[in-house]
């Protein structure tokens, strides 16, 4: 047990651990993740990287976060903290009450007892830890347990972090005005850990109103969604999910993504006469004169359709109900044809007819059930503690060794940046060479 | 009182001459050992905070958010940061005032960069409106301050070894100038800690994740770590010195490209709002 102990608490495994940490980072943000990638970009890395493909495979290093070896190091790296830092909670108490002056500095040789309590008070140096023999005051005592703290708090996070990728699950569903999502298993977009079960939604949710709230710039400053929720037995609750503000219902969290704007309902006529009906979600717009934009793949269409569309065709408000929506056709990326519509109006896309039937606001809203993050939080906020005290306010002693006369041979001391507080030092020295004077 | 674009353009030049001033006026003032003249510079400095403060107050009302989203308002505050962040640990530690050699001309580079960046309204987005935005990036620019001092402290320790002769015979001790520099280093691994903490929270507020693997993300998280093992080395392994010196300074570059690099190159989120 004692080798495993030192094996785990050795500098230079914790060392080590930190080194290999931050190259795997480097490694993920050098070969493309499926995590943050599309299939076509991580095919051109392996077009292009051919030798490697071999070393890429065999460690998975296209989802290098979710391989069995990361999380092994992870674990490795949580352990090793968790046992230094009971080791440093208990260095902690014995510098707390240790009364030894080994490699103090030597201020005094002889000063009354009283004239130490007084100096050591004005200096802010708090009686600590009185013997016979000794009067031990410190400043900032609660330094000595900065170090102990920031490794706890990382311990916690860890952990909880560890816990809440194994368990939580989340679903992203884009819903448009006035519509209801009946079908509680289908996500435009999910995850969940290895060992929790795809999300489902408690019952049916309808979008029933977006609200963007603009500035006196016409900038949106609040966007919010109203949606109903059915818990599944037929009861119905109305919620309100804004951005930047969780809205909660049965547990599960509910965000509202930064995704949101205009859905603009379409009818093409292709060159044979047939009919296709799109609904294109397009991003809202930031101004009246900037647009809002995004690609769509049209089954029936070998092209893609690349739109963006302005509030207002009129150029007055980022409300209006006639925004102007640009079509174009795009061959690879060459744009091949182009129109610009209003609600109502109708015009060719090449040698599509194409009529805007009507304007919808969409938003996405994101699900999330998770627990954990309590713990997580906790964990910020010791290492934050732990972090500042550490730093900025390490703590200093002052020693006073009892000599035979009744009097004290003062000693000063910083566990550590002993050369920071040279004027600090020499403020205490010379108070007490006054007093000796 | 509103502010022209052709204003605040002319403002900022007129910043950066006066931070040139200083720069000039102090570094002239510590090679040739005048002291008449090392004061100037710190009064143009102070100067050229005040004129620079006053220019992103005006623009802040002109444009409706703070100096954080444009990559020209993110350089001008991270400049007026590291002066504001000098003359602070200025006053608590006085022993840090040859720095100024180097926090003088970090700021009006920057600030002189950040005019190159077609300086334009940016609008913010609604995600953007949370406190959490103000700490996250604050704490950035804070960590950023006091690693630009550390690094400061290194390079002397690096000329003052080299060769003791000339201005840098008017240096602190190098013991100090390495304590100094793992001091200073010690305060920028915190507040970039902490910085990095508040955007986790703020990320778990608005998108409800706190931690997506994102490029910026994890080259904020390889720096920490980064820093983390320089300061293992330090306490642990005794380093000091010049490895030390060296160490902290190839550190200090990774964190530039995180901050300045990985956050426009890369497929990231952050990446977004800095084009």
């Amino acid at each position: 047990m004692p080798d495993i102990r030192n094996f785990i608490t050795a500098r230079r495994l914790s060392l080590s651990l930190i080194l290999v940490l931050a190259g795997m980072m480097c490694v993920s943000t050098l070969i493309p993740q499926e995590m943050d990638s599309t299939p076509d970009r991580i095919d051109a890395w392996r077009r292009g990287h051919e030798q490697l493909r071999w070393l890429v495979d065999g460690l998975g290093l296209h989802r290098i976060y979710v391989q069995p070896w990361f999380a092994v190091t992870i674990l490795l790296a949580a352990t090793a903290l968790a046992v230094s830092s009971c080791d440093q909670l208990a260095a902690a108490r014995r510098r707390l009450y240790s009364t030894a002056s080994g490699g103090g500095e030597e201020l005094a040789a002889s000063i009354p007892e009283s004239a130490l309590r007084s100096i050591a008070r004005s200096h802010r140096y708090r009686s600590l830890h009185t013997g016979s023999r000794h009067l031990k005051f410190v400043r900032n005592p609660w330094g000595y347990f900065g170090n102990a703290l920031l490794h706890i708090g990382m311990v916690l996070v860890v952990c909880a972090s560890l816990y809440v990728a194994l368990t939580g699950r989340q679903g992203a569903l884009v819903l448009f005005e006035g519509e209801q999502h009946g079908n509680r298993q289908v996500w435009d977009g999910d995850e969940h850990g290895v060992m929790a079960s795809p999300l489902t939604l408690p019952g049916p949710i309808r979008l029933d109103r977006v609200r963007v709230r603009f500035d006196g710039k016409n900038q949106p400053t609040e966007v919010s969604s109203d949606i109903t929720i059915g818990d599944g037995s037929g009861k119905a609750e109305y919620l309100t999910a804004t951005i930047n503000r969780i809205s909660r219902y049965h547990g599960l969290r509910i965000y509202h993504a930064s995704q949101n704007g205009d859905a603009f309902v379409l009818e093409f006529t292709d060159a044979k006469g047939d009919t296709h009906y799109e609904k294109i979600a397009v991003q809202q717009p930031v101004s009246l004169t900037k647009a809002g934009y995004g690609d769509f793949y049209l089954k029936w269409s070998p092209h893609v359709l690349s739109a963006k569309y302005f509030a207002d065709a009129d150029n007055k408000s980022m409300s209006s109900a006639k925004p102007l929506l640009v079509m174009r056709l795009l061959d690879r990326e060459e744009e091949i044809a182009r129109v610009s519509l209003t609600p109502g109006n109708s015009g060719m896309l090449g040698d599509n007819r194409v009529r805007l039937l009507g304007v919808q606001k969409w938003a996405k809203l994101i699900f999330v059930d998770i627990t954990g993050m309590p713990v997580i939080f906790a964990g910020f906020a010791i290492i934050m503690l732990g972090g500042l005290i550490h730093y900025m306010t390490p703590p200093r002693e002052l020693i006073g060794i009892r000599q035979q006369d009744d009097h004290y041979r003062v000693y000063w001391k910083a566990p550590s940046f002993r050369d920071f507080f040279a004027e600090e030092r020499q403020e205490v020295a010379n108070a007490l060479q006054k007093e000796v004077a | 009182m509103n502010l022209s674009l052709e204003l605040y353009i002319a403002a900022n030049w007129a910043v950066v001459i006066v931070y040139v001033l200083a720069t000039i006026a102090n570094a002239a003032g510590v090679i040739f050992k005048n002291g008449r003249l090392e004061r100037t510079g710190f009064w143009f400095a102070g100067l050229g905070l005040v004129l620079h403060s006053i220019v992103i107050v005006c623009w802040w009302a002109e444009v409706g958010h703070g100096p954080y989203m444009a990559p020209n308002e993110v350089l001008s505050s991270d400049a007026w940061m590291i002066m504001v962040c000098f003359f602070i640990f200025l006053r608590l530690h006085p022993r840090i005032r040859p720095a100024s050699m180097l926090a003088f001309p970090s700021s009006f580079l920057l600030l002189a960069l950040s005019m190159f960046y077609n300086p334009g309204i940016r609008t913010l987005p609604a995600t953007f409106r949370s406190v959490w935005l103000i700490i996250h990036i604050g704490l950035y620019k804070i960590s950023l301050a006091t690693l630009v001092i550390s690094f400061a402290f290194s390079v002397f320790y690096l000329l003052k070894e080299r060769r003791e002769s000339g201005w840098l015979k008017q240096l602190p001790a190098l013991e100090t100038l390495d304590i100094y520099s793992h001091r200073f280093a010690g305060f920028g691994f915190i507040f970039w800690t902490i910085g990095m903490l508040a955007g986790s929270i703020w990320a778990h507020q608005s998108w409800g994740r706190f931690w997506g693997w994102d490029p910026t993300e994890t080259w904020s998280l390889i720096t920490c770590l980064m820093f983390g093992a320089y300061l293992h080395l330090r306490r642990f392994f005794l380093w000091k010195g010049t490895r030390a010196a060296w160490l902290f300074i190839a550190c200090f570059v990774i964190s530039l490209l995180t901050l300045f690099v990985m956050a426009t190159l890369s497929g990231s989120i952050h990446s977004e709002y800095f084009k």
